[in-house]
């Protein structure tokens, strides 16, 4: 199988309540999956159970053909999957580069470490000024660019994005948009959960709709952009 | 869970029950005649049990992580002591002075921090602060407590012709007491009031969103524990005649704490028993191995703490 | 009124002098707290326990040896490595209840102490200082053994602040101190940095043990005066402020050294306790405590 992640029949759990249930999804080395829904149906227990940030879950995830299932979350990261999380989660208090640092494994060169961060920093020219600034005081759009950019910097295969355009003025979703589209042309594969179908559908190769835990459909860009299918699975 | 686990624990809450609990009250009344040079431990057991049941109302019902029931205990034993020895009162009166000094210092004490709803961690911190607090009162105020040579000695009156000052007497008169003031608890936390506050353990918010004033419920609570503690702790000075540092100190409270994890938050029963039992085991021990019991009590604890944390009645007891 | 002892210039030196060797003690015993609970959200009562293991430790191979300082370096290690084993084996599972953490730790405490007891008996100990001689400083003869311990705390105070400031080390505990989640999916170990942390924390605690031992008798449950004290500091300085804790110390020090000229020592604790209570009811994180310091 050349499949660089494989989900077989996973069921998720948050204390008693099952929010995924049987899913199954693969991903290519250099694919770009997107998976829509609308919110609580399970698009981020899907993002948080391939990492293993879950209560519980049963089911197989294999990453280059290895079972990762039970490993724990920083060792699944340090395999080049990097995770873009819903909330950002920007430590407030450090600045920018020191959140951009954190993300970076210790045992990468302090010559490759910094020529990462000026990749960040040319990518997003704002990072770049507000290099010394605490996350704390970043904007919502800054934020995005910085849990973006903390992803970047380990330079992943496998990237997981969740809802990036989520709570950001449209002037703002323009810019990331921008951004998705120089990152999906790269050579890493791309795993986004959105409930923007519209902005997603001409950056993906194929996707998938999520209800209720389940994966309901899948199919490519001209599949997804159906209007009945999309009224039935995503208008809320 | 194995198979004979499963037995016993069906064997204790189900047939076995009420033979069991006549066996125990026979037992009980029976500690004087079977064992005469025992009386004085026993007593102190079955009101080390009172106090136990006392503290798991804050601590195990309410959920109040307390480390201060010493504290209350001292000011029950110290206000009796204080009554009879130093100002000649009666003994009899020492003990609603001693409940009701326990109330108002309890809800001084407890009204803040409740209200605030300051969380778990600063409670405890808290009332680890108040009681070493306590506990440093006794040693600077000698002229009120007696600093550390207590206040002492005295002996229990005489009532209706019996001379409580005898070994045998005093233990029927704690063990009326102590049976009387743990019912009045049981009562209390089979009664809605105890569910309520189970609930409010469990999840305040939900209660709070129910409509209950659950800062109240808890405060009932806390000062119910601390009248108690402190009730204990006046008939506890009237047995032992003397006030002493040791009724407020914090090994005291490691004790009691030790006897509710032992016998089980939340179960009244439960820590009663660990109390007694945990007693009676200390003076077996005393003999054959001198200071290695609070080793053993420790390595016990430390067992229930990691391998049981229901205590032992977590096991008896009828979960659902 | 009460009689204020006439305090000279050279006492005064003096007593302060004091206060900074005192504040330096519990600043070892509030910062190994402060971090254990700042990290890993766990009131850690054995804490008490380490430090008197280290203050026995070393008196135990200053009985076979004579020589202090191998004991004070032996006892550390001792106590480190028990701390370590403590993390792996027992401690790092009961992390996500706050009330077994409490209790486990108490429980660990109480082993300790008993077995000290059984070992020792309760009678105190002490232990002859390793630097006799005194020297002239501020122009006061005092004791040399007190400068080193607050050569020692000053140093520590540098070395663990800078570590936390400016190290990937430091920069790992503070994302798993603020956001553990976060922390994993941003590749940190998290389980190791918890064990550092504690591992860290148990040393200072036992360090100060060692120090300690020359200075005051040692007794089975020292550690508990000494960790209510830090306890105390801590919420005061902030919980989890490193700054915090060394800045309060300091404060407690001089407190403590200046108080009795006006109050008996006692009298002095129970201010300080009832300050730290008004502390935890109106200001919880303290002067230093920072927002999103865990709760």
């Amino acid at each position: 199988m050349s499949d660089l992640l494989s989900v077989e029949d996973l069921n998720a759990f948050y204390g008693d309540s099952q929010v995924l249930f049987d899913v199954s999804l693969e991903i290519g080395s250099d694919d770009v999956v997107g998976v829509f829904g609308r919110n609580g149906m399970g698009k981020t227990t899907l993002l948080n159970s391939l990492v293993n940030r879950i209560d519980r879950k049963t089911g197989t995830v294999t990453y280059r053909g290895q079972d990762v299932s039970d490993w724990a979350p920083h060792e699944i990261i340090r395999e080049g999957i990097a995770y873009v999380p819903e909330e950002r989660e920007i430590y407030p208090a450090l600045s920018v580069r020191e959140n951009l640092e954190l993300a970076m494994a210790a045992s990468v060169s302090e010559d490759v470490r910094e020529e990462r961060i000026q990749n960040v920093f040319t990518q997003f020219e704002r990072l770049g000024e507000r290099e010394k600034q605490r996350g704390g005081t970043l904007s919502g759009g800054e934020q995005q660019m910085l849990a973006i950019g903390r992803a970047l910097v380990t330079d992943p295969d496998l990237l997981l994005l969740d809802e990036p355009t989520e709570g950001l003025a449209p002037a703002i979703i323009d810019d990331v948009v921008e951004i998705l589209e120089s990152l999906v042309t790269g050579d890493q594969a791309v795993l986004i959960v959105e409930q923007n179908i519209n902005r997603m559908l001409p950056l993906i190769d194929r996707g998938y709709m999520i209800q209720t835990g389940q994966i309901v459909e899948e199919g490519d860009s001209e599949y997804l952009g159906d209007e009945e299918l999309q009224e039935k699975y995503l208008t809320v | 869970m194995s198979d004979t686990m499963a037995d016993v624990r069906e064997y204790a809450r189900g047939t076995a029950r009420r033979p069991l609990l006549a066996l125990g009250v026979l037992l009980v009344l029976a500690v004087p005649f079977l064992a005469p040079s025992q009386a004085d431990l026993a007593t102190e057991a079955l009101i080390f049990g009172l106090f136990a049941i006392s503290v798991d109302v804050a601590l195990g019902y309410a959920g109040l992580l307390t480390l201060a029931p010493a504290a209350f205990f001292g000011v029950g034993s110290y206000t009796v002591a204080k009554f009879v020895v130093d100002y000649d009162l009666s003994f009899w009166l020492g003990f609603p002075a001693a409940v009701i000094l326990a109330v108002l210092l309890a809800v001084a004490v407890g009204y803040i921090p409740i209200k605030r709803r300051i969380g778990h961690v600063y409670f405890v911190l808290f009332t680890l602060a108040f009681g070493a607090i306590m506990h440093d009162f006794t040693f600077v105020t000698t002229w009120l407590t007696g600093g550390s040579d207590g206040l002492g000695f005295f002996s229990p009156p005489s009532v209706f012709g019996i001379d409580l000052g005898g070994q045998m007497e005093y233990y029927y008169f704690s063990l009326a007491l102590v049976a009387l003031v743990g019912f009045g608890i049981y009562r209390l936390i089979k009664s809605d009031y105890g569910d309520v506050l189970h609930a409010t353990r469990q999840n305040q918010l939900r209660m709070r969103y129910l409509g209950y004033d659950t800062d109240r419920e808890l405060m009932i609570a806390w000062v119910l524990s601390a009248a108690v503690s402190a009730f204990a702790g006046a008939i506890y000075v009237g047995s032992v005649g003397i006030a002493s540092p040791s009724d407020i100190s914090f090994a005291l409270t490691g004790d009691v704490i030790i006897w509710i994890i032992v016998g089980g938050t939340g179960t009244l029963l439960g820590p009663f028993a660990a109390a007694v039992g945990l007693l009676f085991t200390q003076e077996l021990l005393q003999n054959l191995w001198q200071g290695g019991y609070r080793l053993l009590l420790g390595l016990l604890f430390v067992v229930f703490v990691f391998t049981l944390p229901d205590g032992l009645m977590g096991f008896v007891r009828d979960d659902e | 009124m009460y009689e204020i002892p006439l305090i000279t210039a050279d006492n005064f030196i003096t007593y302060a002098l004091n206060g900074v060797s005192r504040g330096m003690i519990i600043f070892l015993v509030a910062s190994g707290l402060s971090l254990i609970f700042g990290l890993i959200g766990l009131i850690n009562f054995a804490h008490g326990a380490m430090l008197a293991l280290g203050g026995y430790g070393t008196y135990i191979v200053i009985q076979a040896t004579g020589n202090f300082w191998l004991g004070l370096v032996v006892s550390v290690a001792l106590v480190t490595v028990l701390g370590f084993v403590l993390e792996r084996k027992l401690l790092y599972w009961i992390y996500d209840e706050p009330l077994l953490g409490f209790l486990g730790t108490f429980g660990i405490g109480l082993v300790i102490e008993e077995a000290l007891a059984v070992y020792f008996g309760s009678r105190s100990y002490t232990v002859p200082s390793p630097l006799p001689e005194s020297v002239q400083i501020l122009g006061v003869s005092y004791p040399s053994y007190r400068l080193f311990v607050i050569a020692v705390g000053a140093v520590v105070a540098l070395g663990v602040g800078l570590l936390l400031a400016k190290t990937r080390l430091g920069l790992e505990i503070h994302a798993t101190a603020n956001m553990q989640p976060t922390a994993e999916i941003l590749g940190v170990d998290t389980a190791r940095i918890y064990t550092i942390t504690f591992v860290l924390g148990t040393a200072l605690a036992a360090l100060a043990g060692a120090l300690t031992a020359p200075i005051t008798s040692m007794y089975p449950t020292i550690g508990l005066d000494y960790i209510t004290m830090a306890f105390l500091v801590i919420i005061v300085g902030g919980m989890g402020s490193f700054k915090g804790s060394f800045v309060v110390s300091m404060i407690v020090g001089q407190i403590i050294a200046f108080g009795w000229l006006l109050l008996a020592p006692t009298y002095v604790r129970i201010v300080i306790f009832a300050a730290a209570m008004v502390f935890i009811l109106y200001k919880p994180r303290g002067f230093f405590g920072k927002p999103e310091v865990h709760e």
